[in-house]
């Protein structure tokens, strides 16, 4: 899976103006929804970003780091997970109905 | 009527004499005294007791100057204050703790005269009955230095904030790998990782302790590259019970070393300003599982977080 990040390293699903960076997404990002990628930056070697109190890191090493509260990333996760079971049983439920018929 | 009294002068003038050589060698001085204003005002300027040489304040903006060795503590008041390797017992709150090791960004004599040297290391205040890190400066040679938080330095593990350094600490998935688990070597200036033996293994040295992050951004790691390396990883989990390095187990991490590597000494900060408030272990690991992987040596100087 691809993702992109801006010139802060943050990620973003999709690069609508075309100005992000594309990269491999670490294999942690494997099944998690857009709010939880999205809270985070991954800094490939090479590259540096500004922290919003000024700190510069980078560009030696690489780093992948959540800018936003972690906790809000694991919820926004967690809710997503929930969605798709629920989703994936209503479904179930569905095809379950239509061989009943 | 007033009544006289008569004596000897010699003795008198000696008994004065030795009166004054006393209250003199008490005070530190060495000026004449008149007798008995001067005498009176002698004795009461003796000081009782060992004299201080700093002083700690609170506040929750750093004050502008100050007097040399203040201690300033970011916090709205302070109760009492202590300086100790370990926790203090019975403390309150509003009481502060200040951990003390054997070196310090800031150490300092506490006395006037004689000396206690004393080497703090952090600043912790009980609040709403849990302890709680909270920012120290201390004003020396006319400005506001840093408490530079160490987690290791030089061979000090400073066990009164991480608890000292576990080094038997093995991740599941890296036993599912078949790679054997070595203990990293804690050598008298630096935790040393020698990559170059045969095999496939890990390092994983981590914090015995958990460290509060909450008013920490950044940590910083110093380390020497003795020779080129796959790689070196620094992270910081909730837990000790790691299956994998990949999150959810360790959310934040840094490859802050790979082949690409100069040899020599370098330094690199790690941001953690997005890790929720609360406690985690400091992590770092290495590894060789491959044919492909560079194996060599590096080691850690010093970890710190600010």
């Amino acid at each position: 899976m691809n993702i992109y990040i801006d010139s802060e390293c943050k990620c973003h699903i999709t690069n609508p103006s075309g100005i992000y960076t594309e990269i491999e997404a670490p294999k942690e990002f494997d099944g998690k929804c857009k709010t939880y990628i999205e809270g985070f930056r991954v800094r490939p070697a090479g590259y540096i970003y500004t922290r919003d109190d000024g700190a510069k890191f980078g560009p030696a090493g690489s780093s992948v780091c959540p800018w936003k509260p972690y906790d809000t990333l694991k919820a926004a996760q967690a809710q997503y997970e929930l969605d798709m079971a629920e989703a994936a049983a209503a479904y179930q439920e569905g095809v379950d109905s239509a061989y009943d018929q | 009527m007033a009544t006289y009294k008569l004596v000897n002068a010699d003795q008198l003038d000696s008994d004065l004499t030795a009166v004054g050589n006393a209250i003199r060698s008490k005070g530190g001085t060495s000026a004449g005294l008149s007798f008995p204003a001067g005498m009176v005002s002698a004795i009461g300027a003796i000081s009782t007791g060992v004299e201080l040489n700093f002083d700690v304040v609170p506040g929750l903006t750093q004050p502008g100057t100050a007097a040399e060795n203040t201690i300033w503590v970011k916090a709205e008041k302070i109760g009492a204050w202590y300086f100790s390797a370990t926790q203090p017992e019975g403390m309150v709150d509003y009481d502060v703790w200040f951990p003390v090791g054997t070196s310090s960004s800031v150490e300092f004599n506490a006395l006037k005269k004689g000396g206690i040297q004393v080497y703090p290391l952090s600043a912790k205040q009980m609040v709403s009955g849990v302890l709680k890190d909270v920012t120290a400066k201390s004003y020396i040679g006319n400005e506001w230095v840093e408490w530079i938080q160490y987690l290791y330095n030089n061979g000090n593990t400073y066990d009164a904030i991480t608890g000292g350094w576990d080094s038997s600490l093995s991740i599941s998935k890296f036993n599912a790998y078949n790679l054997t688990h070595k203990n990293a070597e804690f050598g008298n200036t630096s935790i040393i990782f020698d990559l170059t033996s045969a095999g496939n293994f890990t390092y994983i040295p981590i914090t015995s302790g958990l460290i509060d992050l909450s008013d920490s951004k950044t940590i910083y790691i110093d380390y020497t590259v003795k020779s080129k390396c796959y790689g070196a990883f620094l992270g910081v989990s909730s837990s000790k019970n790691i299956a994998s390095v990949n999150e959810p187990d360790i959310p934040a991490k840094i490859k802050f070393l790979d082949t690409a590597s100069p040899i020599g000494k370098a330094t690199i900060d790690f941001d953690v300003s997005g890790t929720p408030t609360g406690k985690y272990y400091v992590v770092v690991w290495s590894y060789v599982g491959g044919s492909d992987d560079v194996r060599g040596c590096f080691e850690i100087n010093s970890m710190w977080r600010e």
